[in-house]
């Protein structure tokens, strides 16, 4: 497994650690200690995955053995499928937002940003999932 | 020019005229119907869309030769993915502006939520054509 996949595989069990959270968050909606609890976790969480992004970066930039043109078009074809899912999983959360609440009552903006954070985290989850089917199970002999 | 610069023009222009047209015609409409569907706005947003999802059959593939080639595909693949990004950070500011506009304890109403996905639309489509034609160049080629 080389480091890329290792980034990837961080980034999948931070992602679902942080969509677990908000399903929690989802679901026990009343209670204000759990929110803020989950919310406070996966705003970490968050940082986590900017910080691997990051590093991810600098692992691209730097080129070489580490990062090949083969690395680019799997990270590319991953960012893709993962912006795809952002946008699929925000019209869904609208939607299922609409069927809940209805046409003549009103939504708090903290409910936006709910919607947000949790197609944000799907971004990261799809991303680290394509990364790792494309790089293959067994790998096919990178070294990190 | 090539098909699919055509194609990349023709989104743009639909996609601007729509959003123009649909903001006057927001402008036209009483406040309280603005966010009530169906309206001229709904209607004007379904025929973008319908237009933009019809671009490759209105730009047809023409008998002779090859009209996507590695190229092209390193093209559209880099457009789409400026495109995507564009349409997660104009999402993102787009729940901001809703927050600066109704504030930390405001609300609003939720047919008011269906208008965030369309804007981010909206930019992915303008941004991927973008990116296209500056790709493709200014002259482009003849093929």
């Amino acid at each position: 497994m080389n480091r890329l996949q290792k980034i990837a595989l961080f980034n999948l069990g931070v992602a679902m650690t942080g969509l677990g959270l908000q399903l929690i968050q989802f679901l026990i909606s009343d209670l204000l200690v759990t929110r803020l609890i989950a919310s406070s976790v996966t705003f970490i969480l968050c940082s986590f995955l900017v910080a691997s992004y990051i590093f991810r970066a600098k692992v691209a930039k730097r080129g070489g053995l580490h990062y090949d043109e083969r690395d680019s078009y799997i990270h590319k074809r991953a960012a893709l499928a993962g912006f795809i899912t952002f946008f699929l999983v925000l019209f869904l959360e609208v939607m299922i937002s609409l069927s809940i609440f209805g046409f003549g009552s009103s939504i708090t903006i903290g409910w936006v940003f709910t919607i947000f954070i949790l197609a944000a985290l799907s971004i990261f989850f799809v991303e680290s999932v394509t990364i790792l089917i494309q790089y293959g199970r067994e790998g096919k002999g990178e070294k990190s | 020019m090539n098909r699919w610069q055509k194609i990349a023009w023709f989104n743009l222009i639909v996609i601007v005229a729509g959003s123009v047209i649909s903001m006057v015609a927001v402008g036209t409409l009483p406040p309280d119907e603005r966010l009530v569907p169906p309206n001229r706005v709904t209607v004007v947003i379904v025929i973008s869309l319908v237009l933009v999802g019809m671009a490759k059959t209105i730009f047809r593939k023409s008998d002779k030769g090859v009209d996507f080639d590695e190229r092209d595909r390193q093209i559209h693949r880099r457009a789409s993915l400026f495109g995507w990004t564009g349409l997660g950070l104009g999402m993102a500011a787009t729940a901001m502006i809703c927050y600066l506009a109704v504030g930390p304890r405001g609300s609003f109403p939720p047919l008011a939520l269906p208008v965030i996905p369309l804007v981010g639309v909206a930019i992915c489509i303008i941004l991927e054509s973008i990116a296209a034609l500056i790709q493709y160049g200014r002259a482009g080629d003849k093929s």
